[in-house]
């Protein structure tokens, strides 16, 4: 690689890495205000119990649940679109796959801690791992869940260490000594010898190929957990393809969502371009059409049979609930599609806001899964009062939700401080294809 | 993004939360709930006299239990006591065995129950007339076979007569009701004798509670006598060793599955992370 090009490359993909600007310590401290606002919710969820949330004798999941099942689903989409775009040697990836690398680790070190805030009494936590049942999904998952965080964290590590080698090269680049004693340890002595390329290539097909194996593998598991349950509206055998394309849906909505912030706040128009977002709206038209086609088919063949639960269940979501449930359906999966269709819409800020509102439909799509069932119950609960029959979600949860995503955010602002948040190795690697 | 998308898209998505939000809340019940009562008169085999009422509110899912409401026992017009109805919507009240009851001409009891009602239930009362009777239970054994023998009396001018042309039964417990062993009517003498089965299951040293019982009756309400009895056959309670999804034991496919899958994915991991120390050992070796 020219060296004047890679100082370039430096220069345009590490803004923040040897400086911080002002921005990023206003926004990084409004997100972690957040975060403290969510950790004082907890505080008192943990003192009062369980009490000080929406959740009752009837509906025992609520939005932390959701909020489980919203994060690990970004995850899985992240392993799948980076997996993909890797092993299918995808020619555009190069700016967007460090960011799809980057959702399925940072969701999937914030998704579990939503089930932690689920469960009354956490000091029994340990027991799931003490006397494991393998007949029960909820151990499924926690093996399913503990294999994807090693897989995740492998994948992302090898794919970074070209990154830091070129990092701990870089002598222009001015950063602190721990920085470069860290890059120094974490890129192993890659020197880009042809056997450490061949190696570290080959590590990295073999993880792309296991990482969208074990994403499918582990959603799926996520799905059946509701899908295995007699309860009226999961009880569906589609239900694990269903989440699956429900995950790839809202990862891929985050990642254009991503690339637009990323691409605004440190300047990398030359290098996400309206291209990728096009590229990446296909993506979303396609997963979208295929999400209304799997929601259609499950709420379809639920009504048609009419059994008596299922049709109380379709007519709560089309009376109670049927904000949510238009928004959810109709908006979230209409919307990306037409955009993207009539060419003359897909500009950048057309698609981002597609995927915003598939990114929040997704969100509310797994909340209608939720709550309305266990609003459902066959055999009713003995309490009739009205909180205990309907849940409304809390200002705790609310709270404890906003930090989560704060998190989200200041992770990736983390990162964004330690590591290029679009990889270089990856440009120079297209860079040198498109000169031969 | 201008920041006029972001307005745009921030206000549809703030709206559309607070619409959202306030879905559940929305549903809150319009009218207050009807309240099924459902008064019973049990005198049980300790010769107590207790009046039971059960609350349930009928749903389109089925009968939900309504606790914490509370009942008031009348005997004609006198109030008796009262009492509250627990998770199950179970209230009862003990008539003491000292306290005179009004009767009615025809020498029966007349009992009401009363809810008055309150902000989220209506009021509702039930009542009963309940003719005082006792039972008298022999459990035997003789020659090998076993017999219970019921005698119901009642009391009237003339002192303890025998309760003829009534149906009453022998029932023993099980773990939702009652198991009918043999209902019969009771003869001119008052009684009701069976040869009690010898393959009920009792407990594991083979224990059997025997009943007998006026269940439900018209006039009686429920009367009953219990006796503890080693007639049952011994339960095994042996824990099932076998293999299948609600045993201890999961089944072979599942372990198999679970094992190749973890041992297919944890292999790759080890392998990959081997390669790792293969790039260190290179670097070190092109440092040299």
């Amino acid at each position: 690689m020219n060296l004047t090009k890679r100082e370039a490359l430096l220069s345009d993909l590490t803004p923040e890495i040897g400086k911080t600007s002002k921005s990023w310590y206003i926004v990084f401290g409004i997100l972690l205000l957040v975060f403290v606002l969510g950790i004082y919710a907890l505080v008192q969820q943990i003192d009062k119990g369980h009490i000080v949330t929406g959740m009752r004798d009837n509906v025992v999941w609520g939005v932390y649940i959701v909020n489980f099942i919203f994060f690990m689903g970004l995850s899985y989409a992240g392993a799948l679109v980076s997996g993909t775009l890797h092993l299918f040697k995808t020619p555009w990836r190069a700016p967007v796959i460090r960011l799809a690398e980057l959702i399925t680790v940072i969701s999937l070190a914030i998704g579990p801690f939503f089930i932690f805030f689920c469960v009354g009494r956490l000091e029994r936590i340990p027991y799931i791992l003490a006397f494991p049942r393998i007949q029960s999904p909820i151990v499924w998952d926690v093996i399913a869940i503990l294999t994807d965080v090693f897989g995740a964290a492998i994948f992302l590590y090898v794919s970074f260490i070209e990154d830091f080698a070129i990092l701990r090269d870089a002598e222009n680049l001015q950063i602190a000594p721990w920085k470069k004693k860290m890059y120094r340890i974490l890129s192993l002595g890659y020197q880009g010898t042809p056997k450490q390329k061949r190696i570290l290539s080959f590590s990295r097909n073999v993880m792309a190929a296991m990482i969208i194996a074990i994403a499918i593998i582990v959603y799926s598991v996520l799905a059946w957990i509701f899908g295995v349950t007699l309860q009226p509206g999961w009880h569906s055998t589609i239900f694990g393809p269903y989440f699956v394309i429900a995950a790839v849906f809202s990862g891929v909505g985050l990642l254009i969502i991503l690339m637009a912030i990323f691409r605004k706040i440190y300047n990398l128009e030359k290098y996400i371009t309206l291209k990728h977002f096009v590229n990446l709206g296909i993506v979303l038209f396609v997963i979208a059409a295929f999400f209304g086609y799997f929601t259609f088919s499950d709420y379809l063949t639920k009504w048609y049979g009419s059994v008596k639960m299922d049709k109380i269940l379709i007519d709560k979501l089309f009376t109670e609930f049927r904000t949510y449930f238009i928004f959810a359906n109709y908006i979230g999966i209409l919307t990306p599609i037409i955009i993207i269709a009539i060419p003359r819409l897909r500009t950048i800020n057309n698609i981002t806001i597609a995927s915003i509102i598939a990114l929040v439909a997704l969100w509310v799509n797994r909340y209608i899964i939720i709550v309305p069932t266990l609003e459902t119950p066959f055999i009713p609960i003995q309490d009739t009062r009205h909180e205990w029959l309907f849940y409304s979600p809390t200002w705790v949860e609310w709270s404890i939700t906003a930090a989560g995503v704060a998190v989200c955010g200041m992770l990736f602002m983390i990162i964004s401080k330690l590591a290029p948040i679009v990889s270089i190795s990856e440009l120079e690697e297209a860079a040198e294809k498109n000169n031969t | 993004m201008s920041k006029a998308s972001i307005k745009y898209v921030s206000l549809f998505i703030l709206v559309l939360l607070c619409q959202g939000s306030n879905l559940s809340a929305t549903a809150v019940q319009d009218s207050k709930i009807n309240p099924y009562m459902l008064f019973t008169y049990l005198k049980d085999t300790d010769s107590r006299q207790i009046l039971q009422v059960k609350m349930t509110n009928i749903t389109q899912v089925g009968e939900v239990p309504l606790p914490g409401l509370n009942i008031r026992f009348y005997n004609n017009e006198t109030l008796l006591g009262e009492a509250t109805t627990d998770t199950e919507g179970n209230a009862s009240y003990i008539i003491g065995s000292s306290l005179p009851l009004f009767a009615s001409e025809d020498g029966s009891w007349p009992f009401n129950a009363i809810f008055d009602g309150d902000s989220l239930t209506e009021e509702t009362s039930g009542e009963l007339s309940i003719n005082d009777v006792d039972i008298e239970m022999k459990v035997i054994e003789e020659e090998g076979e076993r017999i219970v023998t019921l005698k119901a009396t009642t009391l009237t001018g003339d002192g303890h007569v025998p309760v003829t042309g009534e149906e009453i039964g022998v029932y023993v417990p099980r773990m939702f009701s009652l198991l009918p062993v043999s209902i019969g009517m009771l003869d001119e003498n008052g009684t009701f004798t069976i040869k009690f089965p010898d393959d009920i299951p009792g407990d594991s040293l083979g224990n059997l509670t025997v009943i007998g019982r006026f269940n439900d009756h018209y006039s009686f309400g429920n009367v009953e006598r219990r006796e503890e009895t080693r007639w049952g056959t011994k339960a095994e309670m042996a824990a099932p060793v076998y293999r299948s999804l609600w045993s201890t034991l999961a089944p072979k496919w599942m372990v198999i599955s679970l094992a190749v899958m973890l041992l297919g994915v944890w292999g790759h991991y080890t392998y990959v992370i081997i390669n790792l120390f293969r790039i260190r050992k290179e670097g070190l070796k092109n440092r040299k």
